[in-house]
C-alpha cells in the first residue's frame, strides 16, 4: 500500500480518533427537552407556495413557536406541489427530531381516507402539535342565481351550477358531500379556485360555492351572494340560516355532514414526522399553545384576518385518529361522492 | 380633478415617500433580474418590512416593487438568455441574438424605454378604467379565455420563421407538453411518470430556460478554447448604445402603443397571467412586422412589444384586486393578502370610499417605472459589460444561474432533470434550424385553452360559441389568419417577380 503524505495521514488519524471517541462515549446524557430547542433552527415546511392563507397562517404560528421554544431562529421552507401532498411527504420523511415540523391542508384527511396515490404520509402516525384554525363552511348562491334559500334551489328543478378547484381538493369533495346529504342535484365546474369561482359567480356563470367564512366575505361584503346554508358556526355566522345537520334526513346524510364539520374543523394544524421523542413532543405542543394565547400574535393575527380557533396538541391527536376511522358506510359514500378514479371502493380496506 | 391632483401632491412632496420608492423599486429591480426571484416572492419578502408601516406608505411600498419587477427582468433575458421571470421569457427570443450582434445596450435602452412606457399606459388605463370597472371585469370567462387563447395561438404562425410546417409541429410539441400534470377535470395524472413534481405541469421558466438558454450556452462553448468566444461581438458600450434602444422605442411607437394596451388588457383578465401577456404581444409584434423574417435574429420590436406588455399589465392586473378583492394573479393574491396586512380591504367600495389611495396608488405606477428607467439607464452601461466576459469564464456563471433558475421556478431540484431534456430538445432543434419560439406559445396557452374549454361546456355546452364577445374574437382569430395568409402570399409573389 502507497505510503500517505504526512498531512493526509495526520487527517486519517484524526478521523479514526473522532470515530473511536465517538464510539466509546455511546450515546449522549438526554438534555433537558426544553434546552434542547434553545439556539437551535427550527424547519417550519408549508405545503404550498408563499403567499396565500397557509403560508400566512405558517409564518405567523412558526414566528411564535420559535419564540417560546426558545428556538434560535426559524426557517420557513415553502414546498408547493400535488395539492400539498409534495410538502407533506417530505415533512413525513424529515428526521423526527423536534427541529422540523409543518403545516398543510387538513383535506389530506379525504386523501387518507380515499387512499390517494402519492400520498407516502400516514396522518394517524405523525406527531401532532397543535391547530389554530377551523372555521364553518357556508354555502354560497349568488345574487343573479336568485336563489335565496335551499327550497328555492330545489324548486327550480335542475341541477345547482357549483364552481370548485378540482377533484380531489377539499373544497370538491365537501360540496359533492354535502350535495349528496341533503339531496341537491349539482353540476360542478372544475378549475375554479376560491376566487376564480367567486367571480364566475358574480359574472352569472356559476351558482354556488361552499367554502370558508372567511373566503365567502368577498361574495359577502359586496353584495354579490346570499348563504343558505352552513355547517358548523362561529363568530360572523348569521345563526339564522339553517345548519346543515338540522337539514339532513337520513343517516347517511348524518354522517357525510358530521364528516364536513370534522374535517372543517381541523385546520391550519402543526405537525411533526412520526416519531418525535415524547418529552419533545410535549415541550412543542406547550410552546404551541402558548403562542396562540400571546397577545401579539392575537393582535397580528387580527391585523392578518386570521380566524384563530386553538386545539392543543394531545387533543388534535385524538380528533385526527377519530376522524380517520369512518364506518365502512362512510368510506363508500366519500368514495362515489368523491367521484374519483381509483378511490377505495367497498372493502378495500 | 382636484382628488387626481392632490394624490399627485402626497406623493411628490414628500420625502419619506421618494426614499420608501427609491427602496422598492430598486429592490424590484433586483428581483426580477436574478432568475427565478420574481415579483411575488419580493412582496412575500417585504411583508414583515410593512407590516408596521402605515397604510398608505406600505401600500406605496409593495405597489412601486412588484411594478418594477419586469423592468429589472430583461436584463439577463437580454445580455444572457435567461428570463429573469416567466413574463421576461418572451424578450429571450430577440433580445439575446441583439446582444449576440453587439447590440446588447441599444436592447436594454429600447426595454427600459418600452418598460417604461408599458408601466406608464398601464397606470393611464387603470385610471381611465375605474367607473366602468365592474362591466369591463366581468366580460370575460370561460368561453372569452378559450377564444383569447386561440387567438394567441395563430400568432405560431408568426413566429415560426421560413418554414410553416415547422412552427405548426413545434406548437403542437408544446400543446402536447402543456398535457403533462394532473387532467382538471377528472384528476388522473396524465404522462407524470409517477413523479410528484410533475403534477402541476411542466414549469414555463424551465422550459424557455432549456429551449434558449441551455442551446446558446452550449454553442458558446463549442470548439473552446478560444479566447475569443464572448457573448457579445461589439466591446464598446455606451450610454448612445442605450439611447439609440430608447429612440428606438419612439420609432416603433404605435406598436408600444398598442402592446402596452393588449398587456393592460390581458393583466386585467384573472387567471390569464403575465406569461400569456408578454407571448401574445410577441407574436402581435411579428404579426404586425412587415419584415417578419427578423424575428428570432435580434429584432428590436421583439424586445419592445413583451417588455411594454409585462409592465402594462400591473396597472391592469390592480383593477380586478383592488375593485373586487379577486387577484389578477399569483403575484396580485400575495399583493392583496398585504393589502389587508396594511388595513386595506379591497373591494366594491375602494371606487368610493378610498379612491383617494386609489389615486395614489396609479401615480405610484407612474413614479416607480420612471424611476426604474432612470435607474436602469445609470446602471446599463456596467451590466452591458458582463457580455465581454470571456465564455470560458462567463459559461459556467450562466449553467449556474440557469439550474438556479430552473430549481426555484418549479421548487424542485426534479426541474433539473427536466431542464437538461428540455436543453437536448432545445439544441436539437437550434442545430436543425426549428423555431423554437412555437414551443413555449403552446406550452403557455395549451392549459388555459383545455381549461377553459372544459368549463365553457359545462356551463353553456357547446353554444358557448355564440356568445358576444367570444364571437368577436373568434372573428379577430378567423381575420388574423386570412390576412397572415395573404401578406405571405404577397410577399411570395413579389420574391418571385423580384427572382
Amino acid at each position: 500500500m502507497p505510503s500517505l503524505p504526512a498531512s493526509r495521514r495526520s487527517f486519517v488519524c484524526l478521523v479514526l480518533a473522532a470515530a473511536a471517541a465517538g464510539c466509546s462515549t455511546g450515546p449522549a446524557p438526554a438534555l433537558n427537552p426544553r434546552e434542547f430547542f434553545a439556539g437551535k433552527t427550527l424547519t417550519y415546511i408549508v405545503a404550498t407556495e408563499a403567499g396565500g392563507g397557509y403560508d400566512t397562517y405558517g409564518r405567523l404560528v412558526s414566528q411564535y413557536l420559535a419564540k417560546y421554544l426558545g428556538a434560535g431562529r426559524v426557517v420557513v421552507k415553502n414546498i408547493p406541489g400535488g395539492g400539498h401532498i409534495v410538502g407533506t411527504n417530505e415533512l413525513y420523511r424529515a428526521r423526527p427530531d423536534g427541529l422540523t415540523v409543518g403545516m398543510f391542508n387538513s383535506g389530506l384527511i379525504y386523501a387518507q381516507l380515499l387512499q390517494r396515490r402519492g400520498l407516502q404520509a400516514r396522518l394517524d402516525r405523525m406527531s401532532w402539535v397543535g391547530k389554530a384554525g377551523g372555521e364553518p363552511r357556508l354555502l354560497v348562491t349568488s345574487t343573479r342565481s336568485g336563489f335565496r334559500s335551499l327550497d328555492d334551489i330545489r324548486r327550480a328543478g335542475r341541477p345547482l351550477l357549483m364552481g370548485a378547484g378540482g377533484i380531489g381538493t377539499e373544497g370538491y369533495i365537501d360540496a359533492t358531500l354535502l350535495a349528496a346529504a341533503v339531496g341537491l342535484q349539482t353540476r360542478v365546474v372544475l378549475g375554479l379556485a376560491t376566487r376564480d369561482s367567486q367571480l364566475s359567480m358574480m359574472r352569472g356563470d356559476t351558482e354556488a360555492q361552499f367554502i370558508s367564512a372567511s373566503s365567502s366575505r368577498p361574495l359577502l361584503t359586496g353584495g354579490y351572494g346570499h348563504v343558505v346554508m352552513r355547517v358548523g358556526s362561529g363568530p360572523g355566522v348569521d345563526e339564522r340560516v339553517p345548519e346543515a345537520g338540522d337539514v339532513v334526513t337520513t343517516p347517511d346524510g348524518v354522517r357525510l355532514v358530521a364528516l364536513i364539520r370534522a374535517v372543517a374543523a381541523l385546520s391550519r394544524w402543526t405537525a411533526g414526522p412520526p416519531g418525535v421523542p415524547a418529552e419533545r413532543l410535549e415541550v412543542l405542543r406547550a410552546a404551541h399553545a402558548a403562542a396562540l394565547a400571546d397577545p401579539g400574535f392575537l393582535k397580528d393575527a387580527k391585523r392578518l384576518d386570521l380566524p384563530i380557533q386553538p386545539m392543543e396538541g394531545a387533543a388534535l391527536a385524538e380528533a385526527v385518529t377519530r376522524v380517520l376511522t369512518q364506518p365502512q358506510e362512510t368510506l363508500t359514500l366519500l368514495a362515489s361522492a368523491s367521484g374519483e378514479p381509483g378511490a377505495a371502493a367497498p372493502g378495500d380496506r | 380633478m382636484a382628488l387626481i391632483l392632490h394624490s399627485l401632491a402626497t406623493l411628490i412632496f414628500d420625502p419619506s415617500l421618494w426614499l420608501l420608492m427609491l427602496a422598492a423599486v430598486a429592490m424590484g429591480m433586483v428581483f426580477g433580474a436574478v432568475p427565478g426571484l420574481g415579483g411575488k416572492l419580493g412582496i412575500v419578502l417585504s411583508i414583515p418590512l410593512v407590516f408596521g408601516m402605515e397604510t398608505l406608505p406600505g401600500c406605496v411600498f409593495l405597489v412601486a416593487m412588484h411594478s418594477v419587477v419586469h423592468t429589472g427582468g430583461s436584463i439577463p433575458s437580454i445580455l444572457l438568455g435567461i428570463p429573469g421571470t416567466g413574463p421576461d421569457a418572451a424578450t429571450v427570443c430577440d433580445g439575446y441574438p441583439m446582444t449576440q450582434r453587439g447590440e446588447g445596450g441599444r436592447a436594454l435602452g429600447a426595454s427600459l424605454a418600452a418598460s417604461a412606457v408599458g408601466g406608464v399606459l398601464g397606470a393611464v388605463f387603470l385610471a381611465a378604467l375605474i367607473p366602468i370597472v365592474g362591466p369591463v371585469v366581468l366580460a370575460f370567462g370561460p368561453a372569452e379565455y378559450f377564444f383569447l387563447a386561440l387567438l394567441g395561438l395563430t400568432f405560431v404562425g408568426a413566429v415560426s420563421g421560413d418554414d410553416l410546417r415547422k412552427g405548426i409541429l413545434v406548437g403542437a410539441l408544446g400543446l402536447m407538453l402543456a398535457f403533462v400534470g394532473s387532467e382538471p377535470q377528472t384528476g388522473v395524472q396524465r404522462f407524470t411518470l409517477d413523479q410528484t413534481f410533475l403534477w402541476d405541469g411542466v414549469d414555463v421558466i424551465t422550459a424557455v430556460i432549456g429551449i434558449f438558454a441551455i442551446p446558446e450556452c452550449l454553442a458558446l462553448v463549442a470548439g473552446l478554447p478560444t479566447d475569443a468566444r464572448r457573448i457579445g461581438a461589439d466591446t464598446r458600450y455606451g450610454f448612445a448604445d442605450l439611447f439609440e434602444g430608447v429612440k428606438d422605442v419612439g420609432r416603433h411607437w404605435g406598436l408600444t402603443v398598442r402592446t402596452s394596451f393588449i398587456g393592460a388588457v390581458i393583466g386585467l383578465i384573472p387567471g390569464l397571467g403575465g406569461d400569456v401577456a408578454s407571448w401574445m404581444c410577441y407574436g402581435y409584434a411579428v404579426q404586425r412586422s412587415k419584415t417578419p423574417e427578423r424575428f428570432g435574429k435580434g429584432a428590436v420590436e421583439g424586445v419592445i412589444g413583451p417588455e411594454a406588455a409585462n409592465n402594462s399589465k400591473e396597472g391592469g392586473a390592480l383593477l380586478p384586486t383592488l375593485f373586487f378583492g379577486i387577484p389578477g394573479s399569483s403575484g396580485m393574491a400575495v399583493m392583496l393578502g398585504a393589502l389587508v396586512v396594511l388595513g386595506v380591504q379591497p373591494g366594491p367600495e375602494m371606487a368610493s370610499k378610498h379612491l383617494d389611495l386609489v389615486w395614489v396608488l396609479i401615480w405610484t405606477l407612474v413614479v416607480a417605472n420612471v424611476l426604474a428607467a432612470l435607474m436602469f439607464l445609470a446602471v446599463g452601461r456596467w451590466l452591458a459589460l458582463v457580455v465581454h466576459l470571456r465564455a470560458g469564464l462567463l459559461v459556467p456563471f450562466v449553467l449556474l444561474l440557469a439550474c438556479v433558475g430552473s430549481f426555484l421556478g418549479g421548487g424542485s431540484w426534479e426541474n433539473l432533470l427536466l431542464l437538461v431534456v428540455l436543453g437536448v430538445l432545445g439544441t436539437a432543434m437550434k442545430r436543425h434550424h426549428w423555431p423554437r419560439a412555437p414551443f413555449v406559445i403552446g406550452l403557455v396557452l395549451g392549459p388555459i385553452m383545455e381549461l377553459s374549454l372544459h368549463q365553457a361546456l359545462t356551463i353553456w355546452g357547446p353554444a358557448f360559441v355564440l356568445r358576444p364577445v367570444a364571437l368577436a374574437l373568434a372573428a379577430a382569430t378567423v381575420a388574423t389568419i386570412v390576412v397572415s395568409i395573404r401578406t405571405t402570399a404577397r410577399r411570395k409573389g413579389a420574391a418571385r417577380a423580384a427572382a
